[in-house]
């Protein structure tokens, strides 16, 4: 369970989100939806630890423990900017995420998944941007965490990256996993729950 | 014990990124090997050892100005400072780019000694002291170019100004390191010195840094 508690998160003297609170249970699926510099990225930045809040608290796991007091790593997280070394292989841009979070075994999986075993080997300067995308995805599955943190990682995805991602995440809410997704366009997933951020953004008090 | 086996884990992938994207144990070997060997061509200096020596040292912090910029930049520009802050303490990864950073340029440097050793006629405790000299001045070098980068990344305006303003810091240690070279006999007290030197400036510089890393973001 996720909760967040009257979540206010101010950049410079502009407040983004103001007294937020809201509960994600086990296998929810979100998507954060609103213009740009609406707070998306800054909230997913918040949950995932990153970025610190102006007010309020974020608890997660059995024991609503404050994430700060949290072990890391406690999700998993892809941003805007995939964290991909372009120098490095495939497999070892996923290799090292994979060891962190003990599922080391996940790697063959993930990248079977999303079929870069052809370019499994190769460094991935010499690869497509959707294809970098894709080998990010596959590092977030190969990083057995039970909160997801996507921050609008449809971009440059074809039409069957879509879909894979889209079957991952109903698979992995299926399993009790909480997905929270920023995005701009609607999301394909019927069951989800969707977060319009201009709803408790800047609202007075 | 996770902790410590995920430190670990990080020093390793910080190795592989540092000599795979920036190689940085290479790019410390020729740059040294170049500074050492281009003193034997253009000095015509009596004490050629003395003056070769020194300058070999000063060829540390140097090298390490080099590659300041792109230290910790890259790593925001590509987004792999943001997963790491998800799964490690600023800390931690402050500290393991400190390790990295002195573990390569120390490979590089002990490298070079033999050459140094031959383009220098060395004797051995003239090797011994360029060695601890050498070690000491990288370690206290590393600490304020981690810092310097970190500086680079959080103020997002004026950073060579406020690089330049911290890199007098290296000086005092150039300065003992050459005080080392030059006096055969009584430099242990110096040694010393550069030792205390040392466990003042990299603890502050290591602690600064991961505070500005913390907080890269919250601006």
């Amino acid at each position: 369970m996720l909760s967040l508690n009257s979540v206010c998160i101010k950049i410079h003297d502009l407040t983004l989100i103001r007294n937020f609170s809201i509960t994600f249970l086990p296998s929810a699926i979100v998507y954060l939806k609103g213009e740009n510099g609406s707070g998306k990225t800054s909230l997913l930045r918040s949950i995932a630890g990153i970025q610190e809040l102006s007010e309020g608290n974020i608890t997660f796991g059995k024991n609503n423990t404050n994430i700060g007091y949290l072990s890391k790593p406690y999700c998993a997280y892809i941003g805007h900017k995939n964290a991909i070394k372009p120098e490095l292989t495939v497999i070892e841009n996923i290799e090292f995420w994979a060891k962190l979070y003990n599922s080391y075994e996940a790697i063959s999986a993930a990248i079977f998944y999303f079929k870069l075993e052809e370019i499994a080997n190769r460094k991935c300067q010499e690869l497509s941007t959707g294809q970098i995308q894709k080998v990010a995805l596959a590092r977030l599955l190969a990083c057995s965490s039970q909160l997801w943190l996507l921050d609008e990682v449809e971009n440059n995805l074809d039409s069957e990256g879509k879909d894979l991602l889209t079957r991952l995440i109903i698979t992995k809410a299926d399993s009790g996993g909480i997905i929270i997704a920023s995005s701009h366009n609607d999301p394909s997933i019927k069951s989800s729950v969707i977060i319009n951020m201009h709803d408790y953004a800047k609202k007075p008090i | 014990m996770i902790v410590k086996y995920g430190m670990i884990q990080l020093i390793k992938h910080e190795f592989l990124i540092q000599n795979k994207v920036n190689n940085l144990t290479k790019y410390f070997f020729i740059f040294f090997v170049f500074c050492s060997g281009s003193i034997t061509i253009i000095s015509s200096h009596d004490k050629i050892a003395y003056f070769g020596l020194i300058f070999s040292l000063i060829s540390i912090p140097l090298s390490l100005i080099g590659i300041s910029i792109n230290f910790l930049r890259s790593e925001i520009e590509d987004g792999s400072l943001e997963l790491l802050i998800t799964s490690f303490n600023p800390i931690q990864i402050t500290l393991s780019k400190y390790i990295n950073l002195f573990i390569c340029g120390s490979i590089a440097f002990i490298s070079t000694l033999p050459i140094s050793y031959f383009l220098f006629h060395m004797n051995t405790t003239h090797l011994s002291l360029l060695f601890i000299s050498g070690i000491l001045l990288m370690s206290t070098s590393c600490g304020i170019i981690v810092l310097i980068s970190s500086v680079q990344c959080y103020f997002r305006s004026n950073t060579n100004f406020l690089s330049s303003l911290l890199m007098p810091l290296i000086i005092p240690s150039i300065i003992l390191s050459g005080m080392i070279i030059e006096n055969n006999n009584s430099n242990h007290s110096i040694i010393l010195i550069l030792l205390g030197v040392n466990c003042i400036v990299v603890p502050i510089s290591i602690y600064l840094s991961s505070y500005l890393i913390e907080n890269i973001y919250n601006i």
